[in-house]
């Protein structure tokens, strides 16, 4: 398979356009989906139900030290960074925010992009900092696929455009594009 | 902090731990290598390293930058009440199993910043029984107790640690157990008086002669690899009394360790495991 992951990262404004994505790509996604999303420090319980009601793929918040395996969708769990290691488990950290967030999206896809090199597709969505962009040049420095969703669809465009700025991103799409571009990346 | 500049490989982890070991008796290599690395780059900064090799030669040839290393490499817990909900799970839940008993004794094997000390004699403290309880602290560095014994914060973590607690007990306030100054807070040492401080490397094998009702382990198991994290585990396990509860972080498990089934989970989304088997 050509690719072997899937890490999207959104903050506001990507909530719509997450359960978007996961109620449109089939039971049988042949890939991991690691969804690095900012979310309220406190709130344990209620995202992940959230994420699942529409989702045709099981959301879980994985355990540190779990392994990472298609057919499933992970969400970082509210204040840890959720990080990739090369055994393809999950590792959690309480280490300081970075770009103000814990979760942090860069640590996500930076520690990813080491693990799954040429066979990420890293993708960034609507928010409202520039947490991401660094983590999106990481993918695109080891040869995997970058996207960020269009800025004049987003809600908040300055992650996106945070990104855009410190990359030559592949693809620029809207919504109903990103849902087409995932389920022909499968296929590969 | 991109950590662009500063590149750290395997085999620059390898040497250090070598280094570690051979020079300073302290042996690195079970640690989780991805966090590990990550802790690595902040000593190489707070060093002013030009690279992870000049510092592994510095700690080769100067033997007094090993407490300044071991000091950067700290995990410091992140805030005060992290997580209410456990604490009130904590408070409503488990105390009242060890209400009738004449001594509480509870270890918290890594106290750290001592957020989560200070944040467990409050709970037992407003639950009237911090007197009965005896706590042992213990970490590796003795030379982070004298911060806790003085109940100094950063001000950075007021906000959080208030909101947590507001969280906590909607009708309390935090502001009763510390006092603000410009740089930092000071929480009520007197939180402490049951606690008695010793110098023990978990992560070394070595632990605390005494069996206890309470662990409070949170958040430190992420920073192990399997195999220390398993054989941790198991260290724990044998200083608990039976009916006795391991509390870790809430997503952290132990579901895999070989002595998973010495515990049973009573509340499912609460990781505090109850001890079943001698």
């Amino acid at each position: 398979m050509q690719y072997k992951i899937v890490i999207i990262g959104g903050s506001a404004g990507s909530f719509q356009v997450v359960t978007s994505i996961l109620a449109n790509l089939p039971k049988d996604f042949p890939l991991p989906i690691v969804l690095a999303l900012h979310r309220l420090k406190h709130i344990r319980h209620g995202f992940v139900e959230a994420l699942n009601i529409k989702s045709n793929l099981p959301v879980i918040e994985p355990f540190d030290k779990d392994s990472i395996k298609p057919g499933n969708v992970y969400l970082a769990p509210a204040n840890y960074h959720l990080l990739i290691e090369l055994a393809n488990t999950f590792a959690l950290s309480t280490e300081e925010q970075i770009n103000h967030s814990r979760p942090a999206i860069d640590l996500t896809f930076i520690t990813g992009a080491y693990v799954y090199r040429e066979k990420t597709i890293g993708i960034i969505l609507s928010g409202a900092n520039k947490d991401g962009a660094l983590g999106l040049k990481k993918v695109k420095d080891f040869g995997g696929l970058t996207i960020v969703q269009d800025p004049a669809e987003c809600q908040m465009p300055t992650m996106p455009l945070a990104a855009l700025d410190v990359t030559k991103v592949d693809y620029t799409l809207r919504v109903s594009e990103i849902i087409a571009r995932l389920l022909s990346a499968a296929k590969l | 902090m991109s950590n662009d500049a500063i590149e750290i490989g395997i085999s620059d982890v390898r040497k250090l731990v070598e280094v570690c070991k051979k020079n300073y008796q302290k042996d690195y290599s079970c640690m989780a290598l991805t966090s590990f690395k990550r802790r690595l780059i902040k000593a190489v900064e707070l060093g002013k390293f030009p690279s992870i090799s000049k510092l592994i030669e510095e700690l080769e040839l100067n033997k007094n930058y090993f407490t300044k290393f071991e000091n950067d490499i700290i995990i410091p817990q992140t805030e005060l009440f992290r997580d209410a909900g456990f604490w009130r799970f904590f408070r409503d839940s488990i105390t009242p199993v060890f209400s009738s008993y004449n001594k509480i004794n509870i270890w918290v094997p890594r106290c750290s910043t001592g957020d989560e000390l200070y944040t467990l004699c409050i709970v037992l403290k407003e639950k009237g029984l911090l007197d009965k309880c005896k706590i042992t602290a213990t970490d590796s560095r003795v030379g982070n107790f004298k911060l806790i014994q003085e109940g100094k914060f950063p001000l950075t973590k007021i906000d959080v640690s208030e909101n947590n607690f507001k969280s906590y007990s909607p009708d309390g306030s935090f502001r009763n157990y510390c006092e603000v100054t410009p740089l930092s807070f000071l929480m009520q040492t007197s939180l402490i008086n049951q606690v008695e401080f010793k110098n023990y490397d978990i992560t070394q094998g070595a632990h605390v002669p005494d069996k206890f009702h309470i662990i409070l382990f949170r958040n430190s198991l992420i920073y192990y690899n399997q195999s220390l994290h398993d054989n941790t585990v198991s260290l724990l396990t044998n200083c608990l009394e039976k009916n006795g509860y391991l509390i870790i972080g809430h997503r952290e498990s132990i579901y895999w360790c070989r002595d998973a089934k010495k515990f049973t989970n009573d509340v499912k989304n609460e990781s505090a495991y109850k001890k079943i088997v001698d």
